[in-house]
């Protein structure tokens, strides 16, 4: 017979769970129910998975403090909460997606929207943990997920889109082992916490081993977070999956990623070796500059924003460098209002989505689509022109303020030249951004018939777009708030 | 002793892992993957972790890569179907060239290790505590890798169920 | 950290164990023979030596002599060396065997068992699963239909009934709490009451069950079954590499045997005035019989209503009897 080992209750904090545990029941739940009641509705289902989405949110925002909790494995701070809630804002915006005019198989099935509450989740365990094995399980989790989610849209390039993000997903999956084992092995720990305080007693020697860690959790987490030289799947990825997944794809594993980084890196740029600072450093000035180079020979907007999206989390990386409590709030900031663009811009495209290929033979959104939108459909060609003007980083537009404070931050902290960096980056941006409201205000258009632009739009859709451009134009009425706030946030949790 | 056993496990270990990169045909692939599989399980079990080589022979090779070899059997690839594989050995060798800094950086990474020279506890690798601490500490990763799996299975569900919707 | 003695000694053990145990098997065909043709009022083989017992020499002759053929279209390498790994896994797993209570030799003591590991069960039927890859293989590569059927069958049914088999035994140990067969042994001193059977009567079913299957027995021979596949992964063997096969089939029969005696029926130890090694050899004679009585009386099932058993009766029942003694151990 074994010895009972008795276990303290209430040493475990279980209220740290509650926000993993109602999504989870809630994915539970809906396979149950799927499994008696045939041919659910697409909006009950989608309708029910935002509701536990909110339940998730109430108990997510009931934050006291930074809180351990499950023998420590899970941790409760400031930017797991701010995390937390822009991932779960994110999915509840991005999820009535699916209710658009023409009916997609994926968004009938239950197990749609069950696979995507086991996503959150994921992403949910990632920032709320600074324990490895944890956050690696719940990337794999939340990636496992967004795969089939991707296949699931049941076109031949969706299932290249996932096949492709699959492979480079389980390669980076292995450097993300690698790292940890490396981790572990110099310093008999696998919580970041812990293997701050041993490094930083033993001076970061061995040296060569840190190094080691850092150059492979550099590649692992670059694949998330699309940072070049792994950021070769994006393009690909965006183009083959339906336009809400690619917009949820550039916004929320990204701040997972980002918040996992800023966890582990800030300690190590910290640390005052010059060599780890170089790694980190080399990777943001190339993500942004070739991801900028790249998007200017792009003929498909779709491929642009893929781009583009990888250029921005570039800059969020330069203030993962940067690393005063300035910078990651404007790290939060950026992503928020970059969160409400790529919302509107992705679900512009999803609503001029046309079945066939009719502008180009390659792709589906190409340029030449838009050219002359505003003769045709006035109102669509303003609001996509404001997205684009947004995502510029054009004042008074939301991201404009984003960048601004990352600028300032950088400034306050002596990185001169990457404020330069990333000043130039954004004039180049506006050359493709502006490529797109070239064409929609100044060209001739192709056709005439409105109807081709409108074959997926829906009530639902419609508003969603309305409220990121009601976001994104009266951004600078919160900038304020918001800064307090998650400044507030940041700095009570350290960073 | 040790060191013979050691050096004979990890010479299989490499000799399965390369030839499952060189081999052609996917079942012999596979195979040689076994081959490295069951090397890893003794490397395990020289190290005393008796439950990880139990539980490798069991689960890597008795289960999973008999699924691998079952599936590539019922796939019946022809070797029509194969990809060409042109200057594939001229690639893996460069590739291995190109990856010998990476490995010396690792390897006096690995050399450099504190851990390394502390003494390991009296009852390690023993199924009792390593059970101990998986059912207490590692709760949750544990009780979430089931979600993975979870996750993983209802894909394959939904995938496989496909025609009939 | 080894010492030479200790290596001889090992070498020594798995010499004499695979020697014997390869013996038995092929006596067990014999036996097999003779038991089935009793219960069908035959009188089975008779001619070659006295009541027919050198038949086994006579066998084993033909065996080695044959011509061993390897059909044309066949993968040479993998057909050559899939009948090795049947017979090679099934004597590896004997490693953690514990047969005999030890003894005293020439003032030596010595263990009847090749290398106690902590792991003992986990072991043998991680040994026993990579098993799989005798029929597996011989069937892929023998570039014949029933082959390749046979080894579909064989795979899914004992990927299949390793999961029975694994869940039944977990329940032992729980009230055991160790993965050695010797500690299992040990907690079955106390006489026939003690016997984890009385505790633990469906975990036994089960894993008799699993145990039926994974050794392809009747009535669960469908890898095999004359009227459907013909011989099935076997079809295109002959002679020695034939004979293989069916050494590791009766050696994992032996294995079964020892491993239900030792973990449901009180293992090695003495009981009333039987010593404990003549126990063991009468617990596990009972069980190769039962195989064979089993096949004299049962017809064979259809490959569909075995998996359809396996997973929706047996795997269900055997998480409900761990649950059980999970509360009942509380």
């Amino acid at each position: 017979m074994l010895e009972p080992i008795s276990i303290d209750i209430a040493g475990l904090n279980l209220q740290a769970l509650l926000p993993m545990a109602i999504l989870t029941i809630g994915a539970l739940a809906l396979i149950c129910v799927d499994l008696a009641v045939k041919g659910l509705n697409r909006s009950f289902l989608t309708m029910i998975t935002i509701l536990f989405i909110v339940l998730d949110f109430g108990a997510v925002i009931g934050y006291k403090g930074d809180v351990r909790g499950f023998f420590d494995v899970l941790l409760i701070d400031g930017i797991s909460l701010i995390a937390q809630v822009i991932i779960l804002v994110a999915s509840a915006l991005f999820l009535p997606l699916s209710m658009s005019h023409r009916h997609f198989r994926e968004f009938k099935m239950a197990e749609f929207y069950a696979l995507f509450m086991f996503m959150i989740v994921g992403f949910q365990c990632m920032v709320t943990s600074d324990n490895l094995i944890l956050i690696f399980i719940g990337l794999e989790t939340s990636s496992l997920a967004l795969y089939t989610l991707i296949a699931l849209h049941n076109r031949a390039k969706a299932f290249e889109a996932a096949i492709k993000y699959f492979t480079m997903g389980a390669l980076a999956a292995g450097f993300y082992g690698m790292s940890a084992l490396i981790f572990y092995a110099l310093t008999g720990s696998v919580e970041i916490h812990q293997i701050e305080q041993v490094l930083q007693e033993r001076h970061f020697e061995p040296l060569v081993g840190v190094l080691a860690a850092t150059i492979f959790m550099v590649a692992a987490l670059g694949f998330k977070l699309s940072l070049v030289p792994s950021h070769t799947w994006t393009p690909d990825v965006y183009e083959g999956s339906s336009a809400p997944l690619a917009g949820y794809m550039s916004i929320v594993p990204k701040i997972a990623g980002f918040v996992v980084a800023m966890r582990l890196f800030e300690m190590l740029v910290a640390s005052g070796v010059v060599w780890l600072e170089y790694v980190l450093y080399a990777a943001v000035v190339l993500t942004m500059t070739l991801a900028n180079i790249t998007a200017l020979v792009q003929e498909d907007v779709k491929r642009m924003l893929a781009f583009s999206s990888i250029s921005h989390a570039g800059s969020m990386m330069a203030a993962i460098l940067i690393g005063t409590t300035q910078a990651n709030t404007a790290l939060f900031v950026y992503w928020i209002f970059f969160l409400f663009t790529n919302l509107g811009a992705f679900t512009m495209l999803w609503i001029v989505r046309h079945r066939e290929n009719l502008w180009d033979e390659r792709y589906q959104h190409p340029y030449t689509k838009f050219s002359g939108l505003v003769k045709i459909m006035p109102m669509t060609a303003t609001i996509m022109g404001i997205f684009m003007f947004a995502l510029a980083g054009m004042p008074p537009f939301s991201v404009f303020w984003g960048k601004l404070y990352l600028i300032s931050a950088a400034i306050n902290s002596d990185y001169i030249w990457l404020a330069v960096v990333i000043a130039l980056n954004s004039a180049v941006a506006v050359y493709y951004y502006m490529k797109l409201v070239v064409y929609m205000f100044l060209h001739e258009p192709v056709t005439i018939d409105a109807r081709l632009y409108a074959t997926n739009a829906s009530t639902s859709l419609k508003v969603i777009v309305g409220f990121a451009a009601i976001v994104t134009i009266f951004s600078i009425a919160f900038v304020e708030p918001l800064l307090q706030v998650i400044t507030h946030y940041v700095a009570s949790s350290g960073f | 002793m040790n060191d013979f056993l050691f050096i004979f496990l990890s010479f299989f270990a490499l000799l399965g892992a390369f030839g499952m990169i060189v081999l052609h045909q996917p079942v012999h692939s596979a195979l040689s993957l076994i081959v490295t599989l069951l090397a890893l399980a003794g490397l395990f079990a020289l190290l005393n972790a008796s439950f990880l080589f139990a539980v490798q022979i069991i689960v890597y090779a008795g289960a999973i890569l008999t699924l691998f070899i079952f599936i590539i059997m019922f796939l019946n690839v022809k070797e029509s179907n194969l990809p060409k594989e042109p200057n594939k050995t001229l690639y893996l060798f460069l590739g291995g060239i190109v990856l010998i800094p990476l490995n010396l950086l690792v390897l006096r990474a690995f050399y450099a290790m504190p851990l390394l020279r502390e003494p390991l506890a009296e009852d390690f690798g023993e199924i009792k505590p390593l059970g101990a601490e998986l059912f207490t500490k590692w709760l949750l990763p544990f009780e979430l890798i089931s979600l993975l799996l979870l996750v993983a299975l209802i894909g394959a569900v939904v995938f496989a169920r496909k025609d009939e919707v | 950290m080894f010492d030479t003695a200790v290596i001889i000694e090992t070498v020594v053990k798995a010499v004499i164990v695979v020697a014997v145990i390869a013996a038995l098997a092929g006596f067990a065909t014999f036996i097999e023979r003779k038991v089935l043709a009793f219960m069908q009022r035959r009188l089975g083989p008779m001619h070659v030596g006295p009541y027919g017992l050198l038949q086994l020499a006579a066998d084993g002759i033909k065996l080695f002599t044959k011509e061993d053929i390897i059909p044309q279209n066949a993968i040479k390498p993998i057909f050559m060396i899939a009948p090795v790994i049947a017979a090679t896994t099934a004597f590896v797993a004997m490693a953690a065997v514990p047969y005999f209570p030890e003894f005293t030799l020439f003032g030596y003591t010595i263990h009847p068992i090749i290398s106690d590991i902590n792991v003992a069960l986990l072991y043998v039927m991680g040994v026993a699963s990579v098993g799989i890859y005798g029929p597996l293989l011989a069937g892929m590569s023998s570039a014949n239909k029933w082959s390749l059927l046979g080894a579909a069958r064989a795979v899914v049914q004992m990927l299949s009934f390793e999961v029975v088999s694994g869940l039944s035994v977990l329940a032992p140990i729980m009230m055991i709490g160790s993965l050695s067969l010797i500690d299992i042994n040990d907690a079955q001193t106390g006489g026939i009451g003690d016997w984890l059977i009385w505790k633990q009567p469906l975990a036994f079913v089960l894993f008799a069950i699993a145990g039926f299957m994974e050794t392809n027995r009747a009535p669960f021979d469908t890898v095999e079954f004359e009227a459907e596949i013909v011989a099935g992964y076997a079809t295109e063997y002959s002679g020695m590499r034939w004979g293989l096969f069916f050494i590791g089939e009766y050696a994992n029969m032996i294995t079964i045997s020892v491993l239900v005696s030792i973990i449901f029926m009180g293992g090695y130890n003495a009981f009333w005035f039987i010593p404990g090694g003549l126990m063991m050899l009468l617990k596990v004679s009972f069980w190769i019989f039962l195989f064979l009585w089993v096949r004299a009386a049962w017809p064979h099932v259809r490959p569909d209503q075995l998996m359809w058993v396996c997973w929706k009766v047996l795997m269900p029942l055997s998480v409900v009897n761990i649950v059980i003694t999970g509360f009942a151990l509380l």
